[in-house]
């Protein structure tokens, strides 16, 4: 027989306390959505849960252990072939070429800053990976430094 | 078969693309009496669900008492207004269907076309080919026999294989070769004949990727995957029919997955599948499908699959014999069961009753925006 | 095999019990006529060689371009939290919670998505989820004809053309007639819904329309006056169906608070990889008048025997598992999973983490408008865009072809997918969001007055810093 389960979990909007937490994303500029007419914009925020990603975590991990899996145990439902997945599947679903990655921002801290708004410079930046892999017989010498 | 598609996100939405195409080839030949698509009473929900949102009206067949199609009964619904017949094979009562090449013929004698709910291809690769056997069309769930992950409920996907007659009827974009080798996908327009798209971009590529890997890794052994399925099911039964507390309504070989009742049981001691099912999960098991099919009094529909262990299946059979025993003695701990889940039973009426489908909003309650 | 415990041993033990000799006669009730040639498979490969073919395939893919292309799925940067959430085989090798009992995770985690969602449209029930976008555009129009009893949809041009052939292919089954409005061609409201021609359609009283289907943003990425396109078909006693991006609802209206009856969107800008079209997520969200009608699967709270809180697959009466050719749909299987992602993605995000996704991807799509003006490329329609536009490109499709080769998905030539609309026959769809970079933007915008040059040297910007790189 199996154990006790595991205790019940709160909801997110249980867990959530104001001005906690939310994950880290970069800051738009102030003005970012000047330019969206008032009459399409939102008034405040949706209300949306206040957490950290630790306890987003743990609140989805618990609550995952409420749950039998064909992982945990036998499975046998009828007209629903509950068969082992093997774990090569999610391998493969996830290849970086089955699954593109968005690129790796050069963030804040970068020279121009996410905000700029400059036009192209003389020469394309050779830092994206686009740039340096690019197979194109025109593609243009690197910027001279 | 002819050509897959491998657009559809899920079975059922395979079912759909099969018989869109179906209303499509009789509409192509100006045949536009063909209203009906006759579906046995066994069959799995989304078939009549599906024949509805194509635009047909479901005749239910009933089933003969070996569990199979009543043929009489189909020739009886049989006729000029006979889209097609969508059949479970093997049936969800987990039997060969054994009048599978009558059927197909008299259909097709009919006019009418064939479809083949593929639910259940666990239990025959390799030994039975609906295409070859005269099936037009038919949807593969990847998330059952292809083994990609049910998600708690999808993603899955369910492409659909078809017969000559069908192909023209292809959802768009199918994927092309062209003379070079290279592929390409069909362009809007491209090709008018085609039902159109049932979904956006090309399908679920992700699901599709972990079906194809599956499909590797055993090639021609798939055939040994339904032959394992089918052992282990029929290993499984034996014990419950030898032990006896469960009836066992159709002694012939199973495949994939077999029906057991607690219709005695029920009758003897008061309690019932759902109890037998509910105390299951005290053993650590999860409890088989219960009361499916709609057919069968006091039904558990069990697949025990190739990949559990022979451990596994007699530590299930030997539970399932446990709690017939508990009917008798202890019939309150059956009743009250689950003891040991995070939950005990639930109150299923309150929740439709007065129906609680969010937590209360939050809006008002955030903090303003930083900036 | 790896994947079958079975020893010798025990496959013996099984077919002595059984009292046979071989598991052939398991199969011996397969008619004799009617038993399969063998399968023409290859061999069984060790795990190791099937990767080594799945690298080699996944590697013919290029993923090296500076990506412009929205028109549907969106890049966004997903949280690693979400796919080790993901990865827990407790979510992923589950099913469909049809015991609740042992099934807690599942349903509170679907509720909890419904709870988000909700937040997110303003609208009160939310499915479960559904196949994608565009099937969830479907039904979201099949729902309207149920609830209004009528069977015309109206549908306009700006809403995605996927979503719009896919509903035209429920809608033949359903018999239900689907008309499309155009959309302005020219002035300050062009690529929106033309609601002068609305106005007719909505006056065609021989068969009085169902609803109305929008979208906002709408495919082309401008945003549509949808107070204004709701009224319109509220007062022709229809319902309103707005078509619905998720991050953008953090910044942009709700469709609740511009009275939209449904909702349906694509849920994969929410923590769902790009996966070349799916596995995505139909959003499906709808007022509570219409509870009875939404179809998919709802989860609602309740109580158990000892009174602890659960939650469990409710309104059950509409699915096909129990009324079968009466059903709302026949969708069983869903994308419970990527439900499951958005609702960590929300969580992760938060409020402000949404909307500064929101507010970074408006921002970025603004900094690729000034950099493609100063090379000489326009906008083809004025109006206001969340982070999407549509610029001018003559030869748009061979321009997008060239800039391959510099290392740029510029986005969608409008001619591929709409190639019989002369309106945007010269439109290049593009996109930026918060994950766009600088450098992407500079590489997209020289590349882009490279090839412009090239091919049309009357075209050459003359703006300082255009053109750069000759």
């Amino acid at each position: 027989m199996s154990v006790t389960g595991p205790r019940l979990q709160p909801t997110l909007a249980e867990l959530s306390r104001p001005g906690r937490g939310g994950y880290p994303v970069p800051h738009p500029p102030s003005d970012a959505l000047d330019r969206i007419p008032a009459e399409h914009r939102r008034p405040a925020p949706p209300g949306l849960p206040e957490l950290a990603e630790p306890e987003v975590v743990r609140h989805f991990v618990n609550l995952s252990q409420l749950n039998h899996a064909v992982d945990t145990g036998f499975y046998p439902l009828g007209s629903c072939t509950m068969k082992y997945n093997p774990k090569l599947g999610e391998w493969a679903a996830r290849l970086p070429g089955l699954r593109p990655p968005p690129p790796v921002r050069a963030g804040r801290g970068s020279p121009r800053g996410p905000s700029s708004s400059s036009g192209p410079s003389s020469r394309p930046s050779p830092r994206s990976a686009a740039w340096r892999r690019s197979p194109s017989s025109r593609r243009p010498e690197r910027r001279a430094s | 078969m002819a050509a897959v598609t491998l657009q559809p996100a899920a079975g059922a939405q395979g079912e759909l693309t099969g018989i869109l195409m179906i209303r499509a080839y009789h509409r192509s030949r100006g045949d536009l009496e063909r209203t009906e698509v006759l579906v046995p009473d066994s069959a799995h929900g989304t078939n009549p669900a599906t024949t509805s949102m194509a635009g047909f009206r479901t005749v239910n067949v009933p089933s003969a008492p070996d569990g199979g199609v009543d043929l009489d009964a189909f020739r009886a619904v049989l006729g000029p207004r006979t889209a097609a017949v969508m059949i479970t094979n093997p049936s969800t009562l987990g039997l060969f269907e054994p009048r599978i090449g009558e059927l197909i013929e008299l259909v097709h004698a009919a006019g009418g076309l064939a479809y083949m709910d593929g639910a259940n291809l666990n239990a025959i690769m390799g030994r039975f080919k609906p295409g070859e056997a005269g099936f037009d069309a038919m949807h593969f769930n990847v998330h059952k026999t292809f083994s990609t992950p049910h998600g708690g409920g999808g993603p899955g996907a369910g492409p659909v294989g078809v017969g000559p007659k069908l192909v023209p009827f292809l959802p768009t974009p199918r994927v092309l070769r062209e003379p070079d080798g290279t592929f390409r996908l069909e362009r809007p327009g491209e090709r008018p004949s085609s039902i159109g798209r049932l979904r956006s971009f090309v399908g679920n590529t992700g699901v599709l990727v972990r079906a194809y890997a599956y499909i590797l890794a055993h090639g021609r052994d798939l055939a040994l995957v339904s032959e394992d399925a089918v052992l282990a099911a029929n290993y499984l039964k034996h014990r419950l029919a030898v032990d006896g507390s469960y009836d066992i309504p159709f002694e012939r070989p199973c495949k994939h997955e077999f029906v057991a009742q607690a219709k005695t049981l029920h009758r003897e001691t008061g309690i019932r599948t759902l109890d037998v099912a509910k105390r299951l999960i005290d053993y650590g098991f999860h409890p088989p499908t219960i009361y499916f099919p709609l057919t069968v009094e006091e039904a558990m529909l069990i697949e025990p699959t190739e990949t559990e262990s022979l451990e596994t299946l007699d530590a299930f059979a030997d539970a399932l014999v446990a709690i017939a025993r508990e009917a008798r003695e202890t019939p309150d701990l059956v009743r009250g069961a689950p003891h040991t889940a995070p939950v005990r039973r639930l109150d299923e009426a309150a929740a439709a009753r007065k129906p609680n489908l969010r937590w209360q909003p939050l809006t008002g309650r955030e903090t303003p925006c930083p900036d | 095999m790896g994947y079958a415990p079975h020893t010798h041993d025990d496959r013996r033990r099984m077919l002595e019990a059984l009292g046979i000799e071989s598991v052939d006669a398991l199969f011996a009730d397969i008619p004799p006529e009617l038993r399969s040639s063998p399968l023409r498979l290859s061999p069984p490969l060790p795990e190791q060689s099937v990767a080594a073919r799945l690298e080699r395939l996944a590697a013919r893919n290029r993923t090296d371009l500076a990506s412009f292309l929205g028109a549907g799925a969106y890049r966004h940067w997903t949280p690693p939290l979400v796919d080790q959430i993901l990865l827990r085989g407790e979510w992923y090798t589950a099913y469909t919670p049809y015991q609740p009992e042992v099934s807690q995770g599942t349903l509170q985690s679907i509720y909890e998505f419904q709870s988000l969602i909700a937040e997110l449209t303003g609208l009160d029930v939310v499915s479960a989820s559904h196949y994608d976008g565009a099937a969830a555009t479907a039904e979201a129009a099949l729902m309207a004809c149920r609830a209004s009893g009528r069977d015309r949809i109206l549908v306009s041009r700006a809403v995605h053309p996927q979503y719009r052939e896919t509903l035209r292919t429920y809608a033949a089954g359903a018999g239900v007639a689907v008309d499309e409005v155009p959309v302005v061609g020219e002035g300050p409201a062009a690529g929106t819904t033309d609601r002068t021609a609305l106005e007719r359609a909505l006056a065609d009283s021989a068969r009085p329309p169902a609803g109305l289907i929008a979208a906002q943003p709408n495919f082309f990425g401008l945003l549509e006056p949808m107070a204004e396109l709701g009224a319109a078909i509220h007062a022709a006693g229809g319902l309103f169906v707005a078509v619905v991006e998720p991050v953008s609802l953090a910044v942009l209206a709700p469709p609740g608070a511009y009275g939209a009856d449904i909702a349906a969107g694509e849920g994969q800008p929410l923590g769902i990889p790009l996966s070349y079209g799916g596995p995505y997520l139909g959003l499906l969200a709808c007022t509570n008048a219409l509870v009875r009608q939404i179809p998919g699967r709802l989860v609602g709270q309740t109580t158990d025997l000892d009174g602890r809180r659960a939650f469990v697959m409710t309104l059950r009466a509409r699915e096909q598992d129990i009324r079968r050719e009466r059903a709302a749909s026949n969708i069983c299987t869903n994308q419970a999973l990527l439900a499951l992602a958005a609702a960590v993605y929300l969580a992760a995000l938060g409020p402000h983490g949404l909307r500064d996704v929101a507010a970074g991807s408006a921002a970025r799509a603004a900094a690729l408008e000034r950099a493609l003006t100063e090379v000489g490329v326009e906008r083809l329609f004025p109006g206001p865009y969340f982070d999407e536009f549509v610029v001018r490109v003559p030869e748009a499709p061979a321009v997008h072809r060239r800039l391959l080769d510099h290392g740029v998905l510029a986005g969608l030539p409008l001619a591929l997918v709409e190639p019989d609309d002369p309106l945007l026959a010269d439109g290049l769809l593009v996109c930026a969001t918060e994950v766009t970079t600088d450098e992407e933007i500079e590489l997209f915008a020289w590349a882009l007055g490279e090839v412009l040059g090239a091919a049309a040297p009357r075209r050459q910007p003359t703006t300082a810093g255009a053109g750069g790189g000759r």
